[in-house]
């Protein structure tokens, strides 16, 4: 009995082990395939798997000090209330210095002053008194100043002959000179810089800094002009670049210019100069950031980036955030000039050209520990966010108690593009909103709008619009929401949008919107000498084609497609007829009006983000016309909705009432507060914009009454003038028949989802042999059905 | 009672030591069952999780429905049919030829060493720099096409063709034979001489001693070399992928294709209900391989 229970022990045994055996073989199998696809993505020729080189994540950083900041309002207005254009501002070490430039509208004449503000004092504004620089018969104005570090200054002035009207002004007897000050703003040298300026493409001055052996390096285009103390030209250095971006001296004196690497996987780098030779010395890679500003101050370098400052170490050129800019309520593309001070604290100024608001602000080192915590709502980009939207975030995380929104982006401004940067990117954004730590807010811009919405990664707005005590739907434009509608749920809505169509003359494409593609061929073929459009190639008539109409190929239900049917041949061929645009004939080329004008061109493109745009696109063709659209299979009228600014509160998020509350307050602003290239998706601020864009401005004369035409009718004043190529025209006051078309379009303006994109990449990758010649309509057909059908089974 | 007190305390020793030798074995296998533990079953089990939740968002339990799903989707049936295709040919293919030329280089031929370096050649070669060898080849516009019309042939799209799985199937032979070969080298080396000494004097032919001999004597080589091209054939899709992209022509566009897409679309519950398809197939295509193992090469393993 032992025996034989041993032996059945021995057997279970053996089968338990073969069991285990053929598991762990099929886990193997398994994992092993996984680490296939791994090992593609270092090596991808073609790569889009998510891989491990170029994406550079910039997550959020947290330093060990806040920056406590403290706001001074130094805007200023002149007489008439309108806000005083600054030029160059420096932070010295006590004092904000900055030029201003005046006009007299009683003499027309301008003029350029120093002026400044103690960082103590800083509501009192002081002119830099300094002896006029004027030469006879010319005008002058200061481009670029700087003091040294005995406190002489350097100011670069322009020097142009004044304009004459009805005389053609002479460039050529403009020039620079470079005057130098000593510290009581006595003259020491004037000099013109014409015979130093040999070379056209540097004849200017952008920046400039003194050395510790008082001479004067100016950048200019790409070569660095040396002028010695005594105002002699020294020499030329260059850069072997083609773009300086900044020159700036330590405070013992060395001198490194700021420029784009030519060799290797460029980037920004800094080169020291030698300042007694003047030959290029050694060279700093890895700046944190593309727009790098680079300054010295207590022995240590700072590089101020677009949303950080850093300090840079220039043994190991290694860069450490030292402030977050959004942290302390800055955006950081609005600091002109920075400085550090001895205790830790930092000086900013910071320029708001959008609503030309000006601050001085001083951030004060603090322990974070001590500041009291709000709740963080993370806002995922895939690119860095633009200055408008950082903004948004400074605005609410001023006035909010209770929430901070923090930036989390997944591609550095300063990341070496690779093929791979942008799919790894993607993927490390996917891995974030499936994972337990999801971000509160995603940018959907540049996001698979699509694919996200019907996976479920967005929250549904409407209960929140509906909760909601200062928006409701129908303070939004119905289009706009149906445009960002998906699978029932409303998973953005953008502050603005813009749209675009086609445009033709009514007395060639009739008056009704809308068209079939089989219209287009018979425009075509009806017109053999004229252009279709001005631009066009073979793959972007496929596009215009296909743009709205490949749902008419693509059945997502069934998961199939039929783009190997005669209809899409006959698109295929049609397309064909369209040759390379020669982009070397464009500087003789007639303009774009005279040739839609004679009907050398029959449609144009037409962009629509301002009623006075839509207008100039309808004077051009000097006739009544039609805004036709883009063609579809069932003969409606295709028009392209582009959302800006859309943002999503992602599912998974912890802080969804936060996230809502933070984009409610930036889908409040006012249409005026902000950079405004679009429409506005507020109903609201649309019609406002579209009742202004329809009041006409009447000329008045000295008694204030309005001034008669030769008809008899009052006179209106150009709203503003738009151009095309060498074409301008005045733009008066719309019409209702002008606004009418806008809000035609508007209601039936739809976007081109991601999911279209990537059919159309293949459709135009397989098509392209057939436009080289190399390969018949046929065949590439039946590559594109096989390629798509893949594709589209795969998200049916 | 002496006795019994020596015993006991031997056997307590023994005990002691047993439990000293379990303690210390536990530990030397312990890197490698947590590493088995962490890399591969609770990933497993995650893909698991996935293959029973309508999305990984929601995450809501959804029983077999994605299964159903993924079995009756288009994309899914073909990256199967083509997966199972490829293997089908490729498998057995570089077993078979692996042999053959594992069989002619153990001859006394002359340059065999040479030969030898150049079948294990590719296996140096970056998967990059032989995928762009293949481009080079088997573009439209490329050498081989080129050559083709000279005899006036016309050109022929390998690789977005019927033609593609053909070229697919040679560039893995290529880029797999040698290792195989190798593989065989070694194990056609540790036959004992003696058997195949007997042989000969048994008057058996060459064929009788490969048949009866050599290829029971190879039976663990023949499923290890298998098992290793079947796990190949599945990473085929590397290859492909760098090749011709994400979507590929359909006759080649593979299973992993469908997981990376899916992969790459957030659709983890159909990645996942693939993935747990598919390793239930080859722990079955595996089992199978080694009960034929068990069948042909018992009595050889005794």
């Amino acid at each position: 009995m032992p025996v034989r229970k041993g032996q059945l022990m021995r057997k279970s045994f053996k089968f338990l082990r073969n069991a285990v055996a053929v598991s762990l073989a099929g886990i193997l199998g398994l994992s092993l395939m996984a680490c296939g696809d791994k090992n593609t993505e270092g090596n991808g020729s073609n790569g889009n798997t998510p891989g491990n080189s170029g994406s550079n994540t910039e997550g959020i950083v947290k330093t060990e000090y806040a920056y406590v900041p403290e706001f001074f309002d130094i805007s200023s207005k002149d007489n008439e209330g309108n806000y005083v254009y600054r030029g160059q501002a420096i932070l010295e070490k006590d004092r904000l210095i900055y030029t201003v430039h005046n006009y007299d509208e009683e003499t027309q004449t301008s003029s350029t002053e120093i002026r400044y503000r103690d960082v103590n004092a800083p509501t009192e504004e002081k002119v830099l008194e300094l002896p006029e620089f004027q030469l006879e018969g010319y005008e002058s104005s200061m481009s670029s100043f700087l003091h040294d570090k005995d406190g002489n200054l350097y100011v670069v002035y322009y020097v142009s002959p004044p304009y004459v009207e009805g005389e053609e002004y002479d460039y050529t007897k403009s020039t620079t000179y470079l005057a130098k000050y000593d510290s009581n703003n006595q003259q020491l040298f004037a000099v013109d810089l014409k015979d130093m300026f040999q070379d056209e493409n540097n004849s200017y001055i952008q920046n400039m800094v003194v050395a510790e052996n008082g001479k004067l390096f100016a950048a200019s285009n790409n070569l660095i002009y040396v002028i010695n103390a005594d105002g002699t030209f020294g020499k030329s250095i260059p850069t072997q670049s083609d773009w300086i971006q900044d020159i700036f001296a330590t405070e013992d004196g060395k001198v490194f210019f700021i420029n784009y690497a030519n060799t290797g996987n460029g980037g920004l780098q800094m080169v020291e100069i030698n300042t007694e030779t003047g030959m290029l010395g050694e060279t700093y890679k890895n700046l944190p950031d593309m727009n790098a500003q680079v300054r010295s101050f207590g022995g240590k370098l700072y590089v101020k980036g677009s949303s950080n400052l850093y300090e840079y170490d220039l043994e190991t050129q290694e860069s450490t955030p030292v402030v977050n800019w959004i942290d302390s309520y800055l955006t950081g593309d609005y600091i002109q000039s920075f400085s550090v001070a001895e205790d830790g604290n930092i000086l900013v100024y910071s320029h708001n050209y959008m609503d030309e608001t000006e601050e001085l602000v001083k951030l004060v080192k603090t322990d974070r520990a001590k500041i009291p915590q709000k709740q963080e709502i993370v806002l995922a980009t895939l690119y860095e966010s633009n200055q408008n939207f950082q903004q948004a975030v400074v605005n609410f995380n001023k006035s909010n108690n209770k929430y901070k929104v923090v930036f989390k982006s997944y591609i550095s401004n300063n990341a070496e593009w690779t093929e791979t940067t942008y799919t790894d990117a993607v993927a490390l954004m996917n891995a974030d909103l499936t994972g337990n730590n999801p971000p509160d807010i995603i940018e959907l811009g540049s996001a698979d709008l699509t694919n996200l919405a019907k996976k479920g990664v967005l929250e549904d707005f409407t209960p929140y619009l509906n909760a909601s005590s200062t928006l409701k739907k129908e303070d939004f434009v119905p289009s706009v929401l149906n445009a960002y509608t998906i699978d029932g749920k409303l998973v953005t809505i953008p502050r603005q949008f813009q749209m675009s169509t086609l445009m033709g003359k009514a007395s060639i494409v009739g008056e009704k919107q809308g068209w079939t593609i089989d219209d287009v061929i018979a425009l075509s073929d009806a017109h053999p000498d004229a252009k279709l459009l001005r631009y066009v190639d073979a793959p972007t008539a496929l596009r215009i084609c296909l743009q709205y109409s490949s749902d008419s190929f693509i059945d997502y239900e069934t998961g199939t497609c039929n783009f190997n049917s005669p209809e899409f041949l006959k698109i295929l061929e049609f397309a064909n007829r369209f040759k390379p645009i020669d982009y070397n004939n464009f500087e003789n080329e007639e303009s774009y009006p005279s040739m839609i004008q004679s009907g050398k061109v029959l449609l144009s493109d037409v962009n629509v983000s301002q009623t006075q745009e839509f207008q100039m696109y309808t004077y051009m063709f000097e006739e009544p016309a039609t805004c036709i659209g883009y063609p579809t299979m069932d003969g409606s009228a295709g028009v392209f909705l582009n959302g800006i600014d859309m943002y999503g509160i992602t599912s998974k998020s912890r802080n969804k009432e936060g996230a809502w509350e933070f984009l409610e307050s930036t889908l409040q602003y006012k249409a005026n507060d902000r950079y405004s290239w679009g429409l506005s998706s507020r109903v609201d601020e649309l019609e406002a914009m579209f009742k202004n864009d329809m009041t006409p401005e009447y000329e008045k004369d000295e008694n204030g009454e309005i001034v008669l035409d030769e008809n008899g009718e009052p006179k209106q004043y150009p709203k503003t003038t738009w151009g095309y190529d060498n074409w301008e025209v005045e733009i008066y006051a719309a019409t209702q028949e002008e606004v009418d078309l806008i809000w035609d379009m508007i209601e039936i303006a739809k976007p081109v989802g991601m999911n279209d994109e990537t059919i159309f990449q293949m459709i135009n990758e397989e098509a392209t042999p057939y436009f080289e010649g190399q390969k018949s309509a046929a065949d590439v057909a039946k590559i594109i059905q096989s390629r798509v059908e893949i594709y589209v089974s795969e998200n049916s | 009672m002496e006795k019994s007190g020596i015993q006991k305390k031997k056997l307590r020793k023994a005990g002691k030591r047993l439990k000293k030798v379990k303690r210390s074995s536990g530990l030397f296998i312990a890197p490698s069952f947590l590493g088995v533990l962490l890399f591969f079953v609770i990933p497993f089990m995650v893909v698991i999780f996935y293959s029973l939740v309508d999305n990984p968002i929601s995450q809501n339990f959804v029983g077999l429905e994605n299964f159903k799903y993924v079995m009756g989707n288009n994309a899914f049936k073909k990256a199967v049919s083509n997966t199972f295709r490829f293997s089908i040919i490729a498998v057995p293919l570089a077993v078979v030829l692996s042999l053959l030329l594992a069989i002619v280089l153990e001859a006394k031929l002359p340059f065999r060493s040479q030969f030898r370096t150049f079948f294990l050649s590719p296996m140096m070669v970056p998967v990059a720099s032989i995928v762009l060898i293949w481009q080079v080849l088997f573009s439209y516009n490329g050498v081989v096409n080129e050559i083709t019309a000279l005899f006036g042939v016309e050109k022929i799209d390998w690789l977005k063709s019927e033609y593609s799985h053909i070229v697919i199937v040679v560039l893995f032979l290529w880029k797999n034979l040698g290792y195989n070969m190798i593989l065989f080298m070694a194990a056609l080396a540790s036959i004992p001489k003696d058997i195949l000494e007997v042989a000969r004097l048994e008057s058996a032919t060459a064929l009788q001693t490969f048949f009866y001999i050599k290829v029971r004597y190879l039976s663990s080589t023949f499923l290890f070399v298998t098992i290793m091209s079947l796990i190949s054939s599945f990473k085929v899709f590397r290859e492909i992928y760098l090749l011709t992209t994400d979507y590929p022509y359909d006759t080649i566009y593979m299973l992993q294709h469908f997981m990376n897409n899916t992969f790459k679309n957030l659709d983890y519950q159909k990645l996942s209900s693939a993935a747990v398809l598919m390793s239930m197939a080859m722990v079955i295509i595996i089992g199978i391989l080694f009960l034929v193992e068990n069948h042909f090469g018992k009595d050889v393993e005794g």
